[in-house]
């Protein structure tokens, strides 16, 4: 193991899929990690890429985990992360970018200015939470925010999927409750089912009727937790990719979580095929004015992609 | 026209390549690989990560089967060649059991796991649970992952087994690269393209693309070699592996032959596909 000056120490919570960072060392953490009710959590593949670089250590129940261990903790689809996934977030990191999950928000932290266009529903089903979950100012990030959809439970428990406990909320402004969910399962959290991981999923899976399911959106119902974290965004057929994965900024010494801006652009990881025209259009729906490109890892050789609807100008 | 792959002047790097290789023929290598302690692997959708000691990642290494992950970034190359070449970023002494990450592509790992039944596979199904995969069932999660996975294989088995080095061909285009030897030792013959039966299908469908596969390989000197894989009966079941039996190949040099280069008597091949 290289021994580094700052290592930072992370626990990881097997309901929520995330490493709760419990000894904060060094700058790294200006620009990973989320923060979520003044704690600071990191998801696997930053998990694995700290841990990697000797820069983190991982405990599960105490114990130290090994590389393998965390690995396993990747590659299983509960976590929202797949292998070619975190090829590509290690590729863009190494080079300096700041990588999160696509809409997945920094923080909810107070400092943040209040979001003007909050939903009136939003406000009855949060009352008092309202005021917390607060969205940067920026008007295109709402707009980006606006766009996610609502995800329809339960989902099925086939070999490649997972079942988790806690269902957790992406934004503020989308965390209206899925009226049949609610008609389900009522206001108690721990029997919600959860997330999806995104890359196992195959077509049979899509046909048995998951054809609903979009991105995930799911709400936080324990109310005595003033949390709200966001999980994966789930693709519901391997060939189509209508949502992005990660969102990238440039390399940024002095990005701030509580005002990121929207993102240099969004990364979307490609199908079998390259996309379609409406593919194009679908993903330039989702991603609300953000540039978008796509990725393809083959072998370990990372390609990113992006395809342009252009107007060819008259020349003289 | 039917014949052998016609003999070309074989590109070796360096003056001793030739006989570098020939003292370390890849049959020897792979007899070394056979007799391992089997390492294990996880099934990650796209690849399968291996872990290994320094004397495994070696043999890997000289066999060219997969590469250390993470990648370091390599050393610029030697003036000489050195083989085996040095595994960029793969230090035992780091690691805490001396194992690390060596990442497979899907058709290298069935083929060590099917052929050479070194290694074990591994699939995370669940949160906690680790199971090991037979080979059937790595077959079909293979085939689940990767489009056109069984004619993909079947191509890179043909070549395996007469003990060509098979690598990625995605950064030149292709399917597949095929060296005669280690790439440290040796220039790349091939560009391969498998092609799914024989009729019509939907690449190289025209004249224009066989014109740009032939521009990209012969900027890249290489020659371009399809291998037709079709099914020997109409009805095949690919849910066993033992499917492979039911396809035939068929490999296909395109060369493009140049009347301004050929006029005088004593041509050779390689200056023919020389697309200028």
């Amino acid at each position: 193991m290289n021994f580094k000056k700052d290592v930072s120490v992370a626990s990881w919570e097997s309901e929520k899929g995330l490493a709760e960072v419990t000894v904060k060392k060094g700058k790294l953490w200006c620009s990973m990690g989320i923060i979520r009710s003044s704690k600071l959590y990191c998801n696997i593949e930053e998990s694995m890429y700290l841990a990697g670089l000797g820069s983190l250590v991982m405990l599960n129940d105490e114990r130290i985990m090994s590389n393998d261990e965390i690995c396993s903790l990747l590659l299983f689809p509960g976590h929202g992360c797949s292998w070619a996934a975190y090829q590509t977030f290690a590729y863009l990191k190494r080079l300096g970018y700041i990588v999160g999950r696509y809409d997945v928000l920094w923080t909810t932290s107070r400092k943040q200015e209040k979001f003007p266009s909050l939903k009136s529903d939003v406000e009855t089903d949060l009352s008092s939470k309202a005021e917390e979950l607060i969205l940067p100012s920026n008007p295109l990030e709402s707009v980006v925010k606006s766009s996610s959809r609502e995800v329809q439970f339960p989902l099925s428990d086939t070999m490649d999927e997972v079942n988790c406990d806690m269902i957790l909320t992406r934004t503020g402004a989308e965390s209206s409750m899925n009226p049949s969910l609610e008609e389900k399962y009522g206001n108690d959290s721990a029997s919600l089912p959860c997330d999806i991981g995104r890359s196992n999923y195959s077509r049979e899976d899509s046909e048995a009727g998951l054809e609903d399911l979009q991105s995930l959106s799911v709400l936080n119902l324990n109310k005595d937790e003033d949390t709200s974290l966001s999980v994966l965004n789930l693709k519901k057929d391997e060939d189509t990719c209508d949502q992005p994965m990660f969102d990238v900024f440039l390399p940024n010494g002095r990005f701030k979580k509580s005002v990121p801006g929207p993102p240099t652009f969004r990364l979307c990881m490609s199908s079998n095929h390259p996309p379609k025209p409406s593919d194009i259009r679908t993903m330039e729906h989702n991603c609300g004015g953000v540039p978008f490109k796509y990725v393809v890892v083959e072998c370990g050789h990372i390609s990113i992609f992006s395809f342009d609807t252009v107007s060819l100008p008259d020349l003289p | 026209m039917m014949g052998d792959s016609k003999e070309r002047r074989v590109r070796w790097k360096g003056r001793h390549a030739c006989e570098t290789a020939l003292s370390d023929p890849m049959s020897a290598i792979y007899s070394a690989i056979k007799a391992w302690t089997p390492p294990s692997g996880m099934f990650a959708d796209s690849a399968v990560l291996l872990q290994v000691n320094s004397e495994q990642a070696q043999l890997l290494n000289r066999a060219c089967f997969g590469r250390p992950y993470p990648p370091a970034i390599a050393p610029p190359p030697p003036s000489a060649p050195t083989y085996p070449p040095p595994i960029p970023g793969f230090d035992d002494s780091d690691s805490k059991e001396g194992l690390q990450f060596f990442q497979l592509a899907l058709e290298e790992a069935f083929y060590l796991n099917y052929e050479m039944k070194c290694v074990r596979i591994y699939h995370q199904s669940h949160k906690e649970e680790r199971v090991l995969l037979s080979h059937d069932e790595l077959w079909r999660l293979m085939l689940k992952k990767k489009q056109h996975f069984v004619q993909h294989y079947k191509a890179y088995s043909h070549m395996r087994s007469k003990r060509w080095v098979v690598l990625s061909g995605i950064q030149f285009g292709a399917d597949f690269m095929a060296y005669r030897h280690h790439p440290a030792l040796v220039h790349s013959d091939y560009a391969v393209l498998v092609m799914l039966g024989e009729e019509r299908q939907s690449r190289l469908n025209t004249w224009t693309e066989l014109h740009a596969m032939g521009r990209l390989c012969g900027s890249v000197a290489k020659t371009l070699l399809l291998i037709y894989v079709k099914r020997k009966d109409a009805a095949v079941d690919s849910t066993f592996p033992s499917c492979l039996e039911d396809f035939d190949l068929e490999t296909v040099e395109v060369n493009r032959w140049l009347p301004e280069k050929n006029r005088e008597a004593g041509e050779t091949l390689e200056e023919n596909s020389e697309l200028g």
